[in-house]
């Protein structure tokens, strides 16, 4: 005879048989005796056990749709134990929700959706300038480091920031009412992102100017990067080349400043890019 | 299981993905009549985003924008200057005007001992080869 299974096994009534003359409870009281041990269970747990959100927490709302992407749904988390967290975007990437983790990272700062309206206000889209402050800074407000005067969550030089600012402010004069005025400016992510936006913007027309209809944030990373004189080379080289073989101006220690070595390839480098901000990489930058 | 599947996929698209772009891009034929010149920019300038070189599609201040300029272009050979422009090529195939003072003869930073040959490449275009 086979061994029963537990699920199969008869259930066995565990305790003391009732006893005599002990009154049973009315369903009513039953009923509040349990929701007492439930709730008490409930605060014991919730003391001594940590809970955390497994899968994807609570969403700011998606204002700012990614170009070029299916929507989807986001669920949100339910507590359960602790696993471990989804990382800052350096792996691999290209899942859906690495689609949206360079603006979600840059939304859950307190000038996010300030700098995703400026970005838009002058025609670039939100996810494009959210990759930007991602790869320059973690979207972090950066203070200068030495000399150089590159600085802030989009890590503009003063030069940059002043011309592409006044670019921006010319196209919209309307815009300067919500900025940070001045160079002080560099130092509010959400007037920087103004200035940036009009970088990556110009960085799109040149591009389309050099047959490239639709920039992606891939297409105008080397722009933002390296410089305007190296944009459209980059976006138009092959994978194999050698970055320095593109970067050519550029001295060779300037090169390993950035993490480039005579045999960096430019596929590499992009993937790079990928790996940090996942298919956003391959969203247009210009807002349709 | 499911996982398993997934990477599977994951690692053949990969894969594939890599194999399509292993056709890369090479030199062709050299382009007679043109040479590799360097924008007459610093390093510094290089980099500097506000710091740009304008394509003219004219001989001519009036004439319409047509992109940036990038650091190395590809100009006619001997230097085919007009009313102050030089004439290049860019690399979507189509004529452009720079002005001539802001080009200077080629010489790469990176690697002093590279070379440059404008060439038609395998993809049509023009480029270096």
């Amino acid at each position: 005879m086979p061994t029963p299974t537990h699920s199969s096994r008869p259930r066995v009534a565990m305790g003391h048989p009732p006893l005599a003359g002990r009154r049973r409870l009315s369903p009513t009281a039953s009923t509040a005796l349990f929701a007492l041990g439930f709730i008490a269970t409930g605060l014991a747990r919730a003391q001594a056990v940590p809970q955390t959100i497994q899968g994807v927490p609570e969403q700011v709302t998606p204002t700012y749709l990614e170009t070029g992407l299916p929507t989807f749904t986001i669920a949100p988390g339910t507590p359960t134990s602790a696993s471990t967290g989804t990382g800052s975007g350096s792996g691999s990437g290209g899942t859906s929700g690495g689609d949206r983790q360079a603006l979600g990272t840059m939304l859950s700062r307190t000038w996010g959706d300030q700098a995703a309206n400026n970005a838009q206000a002058i025609g670039v889209s939100a996810s494009a300038i959210a990759a930007t402050c991602v790869l320059e800074s973690g979207c972090q407000n950066v203070a200068a480091n030495g000399s150089g005067s590159v600085s802030g969550a989009f890590q503009m030089t003063n030069a940059t920031y002043n011309a592409d600012l006044a670019a921006a402010l010319a196209s919209d004069p309307s815009l300067s009412s919500d900025i940070t005025q001045g160079l002080a400016g560099k130092m509010d992510p959400a007037t920087e992102a103004l200035a940036a936006a009009q970088d990556l913007k110009n960085a799109a027309q040149s591009l389309q100017a050099a047959n490239i209809p639709d920039p992606t944030v891939l297409d105008v990373r080397g722009y933002y990067n390296f410089g305007a004189s190296y944009g459209s080379a980059l976006a138009q080289a092959s994978d194999d080349q050698s970055m320095a073989s593109i970067l050519q101006g550029t001295s060779p220690a300037t090169l390993a400043a950035n993490g480039i070595t005579a045999t960096t390839t430019v596929g590499q480098w992009r993937q790079g890019i990928v790996n940090k901000i996942g298919t956003t990489a391959y969203t247009s930058v210009l807002a349709g | 299981m499911n996982k398993l599947k997934m990477t599977m996929a994951s690692l053949l698209l990969v894969a594939a993905t890599g194999n399509a772009q292993a056709e890369y891009l090479k030199a062709v034929k050299p382009l007679d009549g043109y040479a590799c010149m360097d924008l007459n920019l610093t390093e510094a300038q290089l980099r500097d985003n506000s710091v740009t070189v304008p394509i003219l599609t004219g001989p001519s201040s009036d004439a319409p924008w047509g992109g940036n300029a990038s650091a190395i272009v590809i100009a006619r050979a001997p230097l085919h200057v007009v009313n102050g422009y030089a004439e290049i090529l860019k690399l979507d195939g189509q004529p452009g005007w720079i002005a001539a003072n802001k080009l200077k003869p080629y010489a790469s930073v990176s690697n002093p001992n590279a070379h440059c040959t404008p060439s038609m490449m395998s993809n049509g275009r023009p480029g270096f080869g």
